[in-house]
Parts: C-alpha cells; structure tokens; sequence
C-alpha cells in the first residue's frame, strides 16, 4: 500500500510545511486574530504536539523532518527557510516559550491551575505576494533532495496553506506555474508511493468545499485550483481524514477550501498524521 | 531439575542501547522470570519496564499484584527526581504536568519448586511459549501465553500497564503448568512474531543462540531481509532438563545484562571510562551523553533562560484566545542581541530624519504587515530617503541599495535563531523589506494617480506651485531647468523599478538555499 510505511528513528518521515505570508494574511480571522497569526499558533501548537507524542521522556525520537517554508514573508515573491530541521532540534531550541495558564487533573478528582509552556517555532508574518508556484518549486528541490538521501523512507508529505490564488506580482502566470510546479512533485516516484500535497485555503466565512473527488462542482477558481494541486487521499490517510471529522470517498482530493478557524487545525493535524502512525 | 538460562537484548537499528525500553529480569533464589516492553510514545517506558521487571522477581507473593502498586511508586519517586533537576527540558515538563503516564506490557513467570508446578501471567503483546521436549506439531503442542486474541495481529496498540493509576488496557491472561521437561521462552513482540511465524525453523534458530553477539548478529541480517521487525528486541530462554532430584539447580546461566551494554557502549562512544554513579543515573547520563555524539547537537536549550515578569493572564486556548500569552521566556542572548540592534536601528532613523535642511512632514502610514518594530522605523527612514532624492535629484535614493544594505541591514537579525542557516537569504530579505515598502508607496501612487503629488511633495516646488505670483516671475530658463530635473527624477525613479525587478529576481531561492537543507538530511 503506498504512503503507508511508518515513521521510524531508522526511517523518518518527511513534513513540509508552505505557508503563505503574504500581505492579505494581516486581514482578521478568528477572536481578534489575523490569519497569518492564526496560521502560526496552529503550526506551533502542531509541531508541539508531534515533540510530545515522540518524547519518550527526557529524549525526543527524530521520527520526522520538518520544512517550514514561507513564501512572501520577506516581501515581493520572496521564498524562505524558516526552519528546517529533525524533530528534536525544534524541540531543544524553539525561538521562545511562552508560558499560559491551563487547568489539569490533580489525579484526585480536582482541578489545578499550572503554567504551561508553549514553544514557537515560528512567527505570524504577512507582508509580500503570493509566489506559490515557486514555493512549490523549491518543495520539489527538498524533496529530490530527500529521496536521493532517504530512498528507504516515506514518501514526504507536503501541506500547503494559503489565503489566496498565486500571484506574482504582475501577469497571470503564477496559477499556471503553480499547478505545472505541483504535478511535477505528483509524479515524483519513491519506494513508498508518490509525494503527498494537501492544501488548504483559509476562508472568509464562506461556505467550505473539500475532499472531494471531482471539481465539477466546486464554486471557484481557487477550489478549483486546489483540486488540482493536491493529492488524492491514500488509503493510509482515510482513517486520519475520518479520525479529525473529514467526510470522504477513496477518491477524494485532500483540500479544503474557505476554511475556518477548527477545520484549519484539523487539516494541519491530519496532514502531519503520518497516516496511521499517530492515531490512537 | 537442571535449568540452563539465556537472556539476550538489543535496541532498535537506529538507536542506542541506552534508547532500549524492553527490559527482562530474573531471580534465582525465588526462579522468578519476568520481560516487559516499555511503550515508546509513554513517558519514561525504560523507568517502568525495568521496575516492573524488578519487583515482580523480587515479591514472594505475586497473585494479590501487589508488585505493581510498588512499581508505580518507584516508578513516580524517578520522575519526580528527574523533574527537580536544574536543566529539565520543557516537554519533560509539559508530560509531567500532563500527569502522562508510563506504559509497559508484562510476561511474569514463577516456578513453585515444592509443587513442581509453573504459573504465568501476561498483558501486552509479549509472549511466553513453552515447548515440550520431544514436540512433533508447534501450532498442537507449544503454549502461548499473552493477552493478544486470536487471531494473532500485531500493531502498535498493545495491552499495558500503566505507571499512574489503575488506567490499565487489557485483561491479565493467567496459566498454570506442571514443570516438566521443555523450554520457556519469553519475548517482547518484534521477536514474538518472528517466533509464530517461523515455528519449529524458529525454534531450532533461538535454541543455536549462544551468546549475545551471535543473537545481534541474526537479529541485524533478519531485519535487513525484512523478516523481522525493526524493534527493541529481549528473550530469556530457560530449559528444563529432569534429574533424578526433584530440586531445581541452575546449571547454566547467560544472561545479558542491559545495563553493561550500555555502559560498554558509552565507553566506545567516548572513549573513556563511565561516569562512577547508581545505575539509574548511569542509564540517564550515558543517554544524554551520546546524543550528542551522535550528531543530535545539543544546541542552547532554553531551560535557564530568564523569565520576563508580566502578570498572569485568564486560560486561553487556541480558537478562543484573549490574551497575549503571561510571559515570555526569551533565548537570553538571542534577546539581548535584538535588543541591542533594535537600539541601533532608532539611533539611525533618527539622524537620517535631521539629515534634510527643510521641514518634512512625514507621510507615510503605519506599516500593519508586520508587529516587527524595527520593519516600521525602517519605513519612516525610507520615505524620508525617497523625499530626499525627489529633493537632490537621485543620489540619496540609490543609497537603497549602497550604503543602507550594507551599513544596517548586515547588523540585523530579523528572528531570534540559534542557526546559521539562511544567512543570505536574510540580508537580502532586509533589502527587499526596505525596497517592497518603496516600491508598494510608488506602485500606490501611481495606481491611484497620486503619483504627482508623490512625486511633488517638495515642499520647495509646492510652495512655488502654491504661490501664483512666484510662478509668474519665473524665467524661462528657470522653468526649463525644472522640467529637465523633474524629468531626470522620473527616470531615476523608473530605474530604481526596474532594479527592485531585478533584486526580487534574485530573492527566489538559490540551490544554495535547497543545499542547505538537504544537507542536514
């Protein structure tokens, strides 16, 4: 079964995260948040997440690599690193933690208030264009990369997130160089199945399309574009997808579009899922 | 009855033995046997694999379970010791403070000597067989014994006990036995399966088994092959052999002490003799000793960074958040270094601003795209170097991409990181920082046909347009002289366009960019 080998210290899996941080990301979202905020605080808090699950104590275990790739967050069609590294060096150096209240079990039937420290691993920013197509681009680099070094290991998974169509700046050529940039990481072969691309589209209250297998009935040009930039689900992924609330076929496409705050964080976690791997 | 014991242990391929949280122990003086395998997504698996181990051979009376409740204390007496080191780590914390628990299965095996009987428990996916002598049909006459149901599937969700509690999964699976003539065989999963799927071919194999190079020998050429999976690895096998007396009598004894593999292997790491300290410490120290050798940097963890003094705020949660977290705890030289440019960055927007010989009122708006204060002192010198060259015709504005870029932004970090990465990648963002504002105020202006006041805001020429009668009195030649400056400017102002073009061509990422990352692959 493709994409189904699991996340091992001997096999990592490989997670990029493309995050636009163009300008139109400063617009609000959710209780006093904008996007780009929102956007940061759902990756930090996944990333955190995968730290606790592959902790086993005092040691992190490198199951994953991780790419945080953003593209228009230093202006124009700038595309950035932000961070790329093993599991454990985000978790032994995060940019800051901050610390928050939160309310846990006593063990003895009460409540008690502790502080809690949350990583960042990486900031809101909103500032430039949307040069999708040359994100992308950069993805397929990292991941020949990847699979020249790594033959052995799952095929990488890509989540993409977004506010809006490419743009570039001047013409209409980035859609097109979008979709030309993601079939060539679609077609990729790797021992365990062809590189994954999930997007996601963050809304403005608008009704939410996703999953599913067919674009004949999606409203816009930005569904539409998603479509086609993204992968179909594999049946490794169909019980994650169902697991954070995701209705879908064996065909379905693994994008949604207008989404809002909850299906947001959803969508990151059941990207970064690894399939099976993480369900409990 | 002569009873001859092997015991051999191995980690998975890719990590250390100190990684290693199956663990198996044994107990002659009461013939106690017992294998656990620590969960390796629970919280200290190899703490609770071993105190269960320990304490089931240690208790006489093992059916009232006492010894799990005696586990579960030792097991929280460690936590709380590792907790109350200086440099914990923030996710140890968290899972403490998220009271996560320790899960481990269990095989425990007694033989009541006076009895002549064996009985066994088991939960979890380990197993224990006995094979009689003299068998002739595994699937007939081997006994397993595990809390795993038929038929037999293996996954990473198996029956535990927990170190917390009594949030345990599974039902204990118990077996008595008359002691007669064969071979017990206990083993944590990876094994397991191997072992029901080979059947007699497996049997014959584990019993060649002499020592434990040779068990890590077939264990490293069987996972290669695929034929076994890639996992921490324990059996302890004891064969039974009749005498013509009733009484037990050890003949035999190899077993592989965990404990010294890792010793033995942090001295090949090091190249030096181990830490003198208990062997809990041991294990821990010679853990995080030989991460770092083994490439995982060590990089400044932020466990004794300085803690910013913001009250407490209410609770918030991701989708619901009020407030702006209580505290910050900052990388303390990290901070202290954007501090100290950020000081920098004001002490120069500031003498730009005297720089002009003339009043200027600054135009430009609030830069809402990023928090980042130093993005929007930026702006203000910016603007005011675009008037400057509107004023003396070019030279000022060229400095764009001459003096600026290389007098402040090389000073400047634009995220607090420990890495050296991206460098380039970087400056340049700096730059294009500063040219997006120019550009995205000129493209503005030109847009919504403010280019002429943009361009006009002069206050010399504006107060010459506003003032009729200082026009009329102007010379021809004056006049032209204008003409020929503001065209001059014009042109000026187009080339710098087109070589902000040219430097947001040159913002894409380089090979350089991709190599770096693969690099660390």
């Amino acid at each position: 079964m493709n994409n189904s080998k699991q996340w091992s210290s001997a096999t990592p899996g490989y997670i990029i995260f493309l995050i636009d941080q163009s300008g139109s990301m400063a617009e609000d979202y959710t209780n006093g948040q904008d996007k780009a905020g929102f956007t940061a605080r759902a990756i930090n808090r996944m990333i955190n997440d995968l730290i606790l699950t592959n902790s086993a104590g005092d040691k992190i275990k490198d199951r994953v690599f991780i790419s945080l790739i953003g593209y228009g967050g230093s202006g124009g069609n700038s595309v950035d690193d932000v961070r790329s590294d093993y599991l454990s060096s985000f978790a032994n150096s995060p940019l800051r933690l901050e610390k928050v209240k939160k309310k846990v079990s006593d063990g003895a039937g009460g409540l008690i208030e502790i502080d809690e420290e949350m990583p960042i691993f990486i900031e809101s920013i909103s500032n430039g264009l949307t040069p999708m197509g040359e994100a992308l681009k950069f993805t397929k680099e990292l991941i020949d990369g990847w699979i020249s070094k790594k033959p052995d290991n799952p095929a990488p998974v890509v989540i993409n997130i977004s506010d809006g169509l490419p743009y570039e700046g001047s013409g209409d050529e980035e859609p097109n160089k979008t979709i030309v940039a993601a079939q060539n990481i679609l077609n990729i072969s790797t021992a365990d199945g062809n590189p994954l691309i999930f997007n996601v589209h963050i809304g403005d209250g608008k009704q939410e399309f996703g999953f599913v297998e067919s674009d004949s009935t999606l409203p816009d040009d930005q569904s539409k574009l998603l479509f086609k930039i993204s992968s179909k689900v594999p049946e490794s992924y169909r019980d994650a997808a169902r697991k954070h609330d995701f209705s879908l076929t064996n065909d379905s496409r693994g994008f949604v579009s207008n989404a809002g705050p909850e299906t947001l964080i959803q969508f990151i976690n059941f990207g970064s899922s690894g399939g099976t791997d993480r369900i409990v | 009855m002569n009873l001859s014991i092997k015991g051999f242990i191995t980690c998975k391929g890719a990590e250390l033995y100190s990684d290693c949280a199956d663990y198996y122990s044994s107990n002659p003086d009461n013939h106690s046997f017992c294998i656990s395998d620590g969960v390796s997504k629970s919280f200290f698996p190899k703490l609770w694999s071993k105190n269960i181990c320990d304490k089931f051979v240690q208790t006489e009376v093992k059916d009232n379970f006492q010894f799990i409740g005696e586990a579960q204390k030792q097991w929280q007496s460690q936590i709380e010791e590792i907790i109350a080191q200086p440099h914990v780590k923030w996710y140890t914390k968290a899972q403490y403070n998220k009271r996560s628990p320790a899960l481990a299965t269990f095989v425990g095996l007694e033989f009541v000597e006076n009895d002549l009987k064996w009985k066994a428990w088991a939960l979890g996916d380990s197993f224990l067989f006995f094979v009689p002598k003299n068998y002739k049909d595994f699937d007939g006459e081997v006994i397993k014994l595990s809390s795993k149901q038929e038929p037999i599937e293996f996954d990473n969700f198996p029956d535990y006990y927990s170190s917390i509690g009594k949030n345990h999964k599974g039902d204990l699976q118990t077996f008595e036995g008359k002691l007669e003539e064969g071979t017990f065989f206990l083993m944590t999963d990876a094994l397991a399966e191997w072992f029901i799927s080979g059947k007699e071919k497996a049997i014959d194999i584990a019993n060649t088994w002499k020592d434990q190079i040779e068990f890590e020998d077939y264990v490293a050429t069987e996972r290669k092959n695929g034929n076994l999976t890639d996992d921490d690895s324990a059996i302890l096998i004891m064969k039974l052999e009749s005498t013509p007396t009733g009484v037990l009598v050890y003949s035999t004894t190899e077993i592989t002490s965990l404990e010294e593999l890792i010793q033995k292997q942090e001295l090949e790491i090091r190249g030096t003799e181990p830490l003198e300290l208990p062997e809990e410490e041991n294990v821990l120290s010679a853990e995080a000793e030989s991460r770092e050798e083994f490439g995982k940097e060590e990089t400044n963890t932020p466990s004794g960074f300085e803690e910013t003094t913001e009250p407490p705020s209410e609770p918030s949660e991701l989708l619901n958040e009020e407030n702006v977290p209580t505290s910050r705890t900052e990388l303390g030289q990290g901070a202290e270094k954007v501090q100290e440019v950020e000081i920098i960055e004001y002490e120069l927007v500031q003498e730009e601003m005297k720089k002009p010989e003339f009043p200027i009122e600054e135009t430009q708006e609030e830069i809402p795209r990023q928090e980042n204060s130093i993005t929007k002192k930026r702006f203000g010198k910016m603007a005011l170097s675009v008037n400057q060259v509107l004023y003396e015709a070019g030279t000022i504005f060229l400095n764009i991409f001459g003096e600026s870029k290389n007098s402040e932004m090389e000073q400047e970090p634009i995220v607090e990181k420990n890495n050296e990465k991206g460098e380039i990648i970087k400056n340049e963002a700096v730059q294009v920082t500063e040219i997006e504002s120019v550009e995205n105020q000129l493209d503005t202006a030109e847009k919504d046909g403010e280019n002429a006041e943009l361009l006009g805001n002069i206050p010399e020429v504006e107060k010459k347009e506003d003032n009729p009668t200082c026009e009329s009195e102007k010379s021809e030649g004056l006049i032209e002289s204008e003409k020929k400056e503001e065209s001059k400017i014009q042109k000026e102002v187009e080339s710098s366009i087109t070589q902000e073009k040219t430097v947001r061509e040159n913002l894409k990422p380089t090979n350089e960019a991709a190599k770096q990352i693969t690099n660390k692959f």
